[in-house]
């Protein structure tokens, strides 16, 4: 019979940091929670496998599975042109700015500026955890910033700004 | 375009990520085990699944096949492609089913092929001629005397007894035609036509009337009568003469005329309802010294069974069954093939035209069956079904589990 006590400790101790990623991956709290509750889940069912260094295989599972769950609700997002309208400037912060531009970013997008920038994987690190090539990672990680700067001119010093 | 101030943005992005809060679900642990129950329980069920299907798949290859085969086409049974010799005791018990062969053996006894199994059956058959009466019927037959119906169902013979018409001299008599019904047993008498003696040869029509060749009446003495043909119904026994001579083939267009002597022919003789009288070359490379043939019956409307007789330096030497076009097709479709290579030394053979298979133009299409053929040959051709379908479904699986734990 396995011991749960090492799950309940490793939740824990990691589980707010997951949260945090979580909620840069979906910029959603409630997606976010169910992000990481799904990703402990699929991490008890192997846990026998994964317990000398579950972090890895939680957070590549939140990765993939926030992908996939856009996948599938795709066909209800908003057409491109409104989506690549610029967000109201009515937020009084550049962090709700952020947040809101954020939110309008691919998942990829958005994956990809999380690990690099968050996370401060490297592109050939963020390459192995998501599964794709290092020059998809650094293509994806500066049209993230472009549509960023597109959304919210405002950041333009935070994300760079065109020469 | 300047890169982004990666200080700032980490910043600003784990001020962000500050704003999640995090309360774990106790559930997880207890949903994640139960998952993996779950998918071992469905594992193991696949597992049985495989096995299952497996050892289903081996039982129906391996159960023994209905046989049919000429080509796996007919599953009623085939004609055999060796026909075999009769042996033991022979059979009171006429239910046999179907046959695909019938034959008189070398000791003048019926032999009935099964047509389902490929065994050879002698049977006692009520009134069948005795062997000095089928002696001295010799030179009188033409063809068979023992007809078996197209569809193998039923055989017909003719009742021919022995009588001393005069001191010291033998001759011969029929009285009536008997036709076994090979699905009951039974077996019933049918009338002669009037005035009629005993048949030259005999078989069956497409429409399951009797066919026999018979001498008409004399009209001098000392000049052979001319040869009749009839048909008999055997249901209601009645009788009328037919056009054509020999074997007529479906539609009665046609017909081909039994031999009426031992002397090989280049060519095979047709009579048709139109006064001409074609005849069909033999291949002179397969017989370049000609052969005796006698028709059997006809596998369609154009297609003469006969059993050929061929002499030292043929193709194939000896009796043996083809398959031939009738000369009133156009030339460009004749065909000819090699039926039956091995045939027993016998007399009167006929066979159960129907299972033929319609030719579908290849020479590779089997048109008899091997019941000879070892079941094991089966079993290992099953195995090796089973073992490739279960390592297809263990590679699917293997997949499967694979995905899984590299993309969860």
């Amino acid at each position: 019979m396995i011991d749960r006590s090492g799950f309940d400790e490793f939740v824990h101790a990691r589980g707010a940091a997951l949260a945090r990623t979580a909620y840069l991956l979906t910029g959603d709290h409630h997606l976010a929670e169910d992000l990481v509750q799904a990703a402990l889940v699929q991490a008890a069912r192997h846990w026998e496998r994964i317990e000398v260094s579950p972090e890895a295989y939680v957070r590549r599972t939140m990765y993939h599975q926030n992908i996939s769950w856009w996948r599938r609700r795709k066909l209800a997002e908003s057409p491109l042109a409104s989506y690549d309208a610029p967000a109201p400037a009515a937020d009084p912060t550049l962090r709700l700015t952020l947040d809101e531009a954020l939110r309008r970013l691919t998942p990829r997008q958005r994956t990809v500026l999380a690990l690099r920038y968050f996370e401060d994987l490297t592109e050939v690190q963020t390459a192995a955890a998501l599964g794709i090539s290092s020059g998809a990672v650094k293509s994806m990680s500066r049209q993230a910033l472009r549509r960023l700067r597109v959304l919210a001119p405002e950041l333009a010093d935070l994300v760079g700004a065109d020469s | 375009m300047t890169s982004p101030s990666h200080t700032d943005l980490r910043e600003e992005l784990s001020a962000l990520a500050e704003t999640q809060s995090f309360s774990p679900d106790p559930s997880a642990w207890d949903r994640g085990r139960r998952a993996r129950r779950r998918s071992r329980v469905v594992r193991a069920a696949a597992a049985v699944a495989v096995v299952g299907v497996v050892v289903s798949a081996g039982a129906i290859a391996v159960r023994p096949d209905p046989v049919g085969p000429a080509g796996g086409v007919a599953r009623e049974g085939a004609i055999p492609s060796v026909i075999p010799e009769g042996d033991g005791q022979p059979l009171t018990d006429l239910a046999i089913g179907r046959a695909s062969v019938a034959y008189v053996d070398a000791a003048g006894v019926p032999v009935l092929v099964d047509a389902e199994t490929g065994e050879a059956n002698r049977v006692e058959l009520p009134d069948f001629p005795e062997q000095n009466v089928l002696e001295l019927m010799g030179d009188h037959l033409t063809g068979p005397l023992l007809a078996v119906s197209p569809d193998g169902r039923r055989i017909a013979y003719p009742a021919t007894s022995g009588m001393e018409r005069e001191p010291g001299r033998q001759t011969f008599t029929t009285a009536w035609y008997r036709v076994v019904d090979l699905t009951t047993g039974e077996a019933e008498l049918v009338d002669t036509p009037s005035g009629t003696g005993t048949p030259r040869a005999m078989s069956w029509t497409a429409d399951g009337q009797l066919a026999v060749d018979l001498y008409g009446r004399s009209t001098a003495e000392n000049i052979q009568p001319p040869v009749e043909a009839w048909t008999i119904d055997p249901e209601t026994g009645d009788s009328s003469t037919s056009a054509l001579t020999g074997v007529t083939a479906p539609g009665g267009g046609i017909s081909a005329p039994y031999p009426l002597d031992d002397e090989p022919v280049a060519a095979v003789p047709f009579e048709t309802s139109t006064g001409s009288d074609p005849s069909r070359d033999l291949p002179a490379d397969l017989y370049p010294d000609g052969a005796v043939v006698t028709p059997i019956g006809w596998a369609d409307n154009s297609l003469l069974v006969a059993q050929v007789d061929a002499p030292a330096g043929s193709y194939v030497e000896g009796e043996h069954l083809v398959l031939l076009t009738s000369p009133d097709r156009p030339e460009s479709e004749w065909t000819y093939r090699i039926l039956v290579r091995d045939v027993p030394t016998s007399s009167s053979l006929s066979l159960a035209v129907d299972l033929i298979p319609d030719l579908d133009g290849t020479s590779a299409q089997e048109l008899t069956h091997d019941f000879s053929a070892s079941p094991v040959d089966e079993r290992d051709i099953s195995w090796m079904i089973g073992l490739g379908v279960a390592a297809a479904i263990a590679v699917l699986m293997g997949l499967r589990w694979l995905w899984r734990r590299f993309l969860p």
